[in-house]
């Protein structure tokens, strides 16, 4: 014999991928009676091994997950729910867009065209303004703010309330 | 298309039938919600496989059950009947159940090596190992189910 045994790899490379194992390898099993007798009890379980029944689940996989993905009758509501309230979006930000620039139109008439008219003297207009109406302005500015704010978290709430429904 | 593969996954990791049923509802919720993403990088069964493997061995951490950790007994016990009255025809069942008592991952390597032909690169892929990891792997499940087997195999021959 030309060598020490086949370790337990080298045999079951010797099985499966015979042309990949080197000359000595394949001498030595060709004659050696214990390396025989290995190969041959790795052979018959690789071969039993190929032939086990393949699992399989006990339930029904695709209706199972049709049933998920299509939805029951309450996921299908929760959908078209969901859907209406994404169209009602949709309108609403349409309308808000259009709002807003007609807003913006409006604002830039009013106070665009005189301050255009009056930009020469417009510099005065700040300088020479009294603390009492600075201080006027800048509470209109913080309540205006602040309803804005009471706004947004009504709204936020509003969404919240409608995804958790 | 991926049941079978799935089911070699889902069947060798997971034992309780519960439990297989919500992840396979899980795996394939998955797959369909990211089925956008997936950018044809591998084969499509793969692909799904992955995402049934990495679900199992989500769901074996959180129950603490350790993937590939051989029972003390595995090597060398002998689970075979001492009376030498194995018949070839039950080598099978035999095999089934010495499988059954692999550590989960061997298992499922077995499987998908044997019974669905997987390449070793494309195990590499769905488990995350490194191709020579899984070669050792599947060498020592082998061993393991050939040590099993060798007094049986002596006792046919006789």
């Amino acid at each position: 014999m030309s060598r020490a045994h086949l370790s337990a790899e080298e045999l079951q490379q010797y099985i499966l991928d015979k042309q990949g194992c080197n000359a000595a390898d394949i001498v030595h099993v060709d004659s050696c009676p214990d390396c025989q007798a290995q190969v041959a009890a790795y052979t018959l379980l690789i071969s039993a091994l190929s032939q086990q029944p393949a699992p399989g689940f006990g339930f029904d996989v695709s209706a199972m997950v049709l049933r998920q993905v299509v939805g029951s009758p309450v996921a299908v509501r929760r959908a078209e729910h969901r859907a209406e309230l994404t169209t009602d979006r949709a309108t609403e930000r349409r309308v808000n867009r259009r709002t807003g620039w007609g807003m913006a139109a409006l604002i830039l008439m009013v106070a665009g065209v005189p301050a255009w008219l009056f930009r020469r003297s417009a510099y005065y207009v700040f300088t020479d303004i009294s603390a009492v109406f600075l201080y006027l302005i800048l509470a209109a500015a913080a309540v205006f703010m602040l309803l804005r704010v009471l706004h947004l978290v009504k709204r936020y709430h509003q969404i919240i309330h409608s995804i958790n429904k | 298309m991926t049941e079978g593969l799935v089911a070699h996954i889902v069947c060798r990791l997971i034992s309780n039938e519960e439990d297989r049923k919500d992840i396979v509802q899980d795996i394939y919720l998955k797959v369909f919600h990211h089925l956008k993403g997936f950018r044809f990088q591998s084969k499509l069964s793969t692909w799904v496989a992955q995402i049934a493997y990495n679900a199992c061995s989500s769901q074996l951490q959180k129950k603490r059950v350790p993937l590939q950790v051989l029972p003390e007994e595995t090597v060398g016990g002998d689970g075979t009947p001492a009376d030498g009255s194995i018949l070839r025809k039950e080598l099978s069942g035999i095999v089934q159940a010495e499988i059954g008592r692999l550590p989960p991952l061997y298992q499922a390597l077995v499987g998908l090596y044997h019974q669905e032909e997987l390449s070793y690169q494309e195990m590499a892929e769905i488990t995350g190992l490194p191709e020579g990891t899984v070669k050792s792997y599947l060498f020592r499940a082998r061993k393991i189910l050939k040590e099993k087997l060798l007094p049986t195999y002596k006792m046919e021959k006789l």
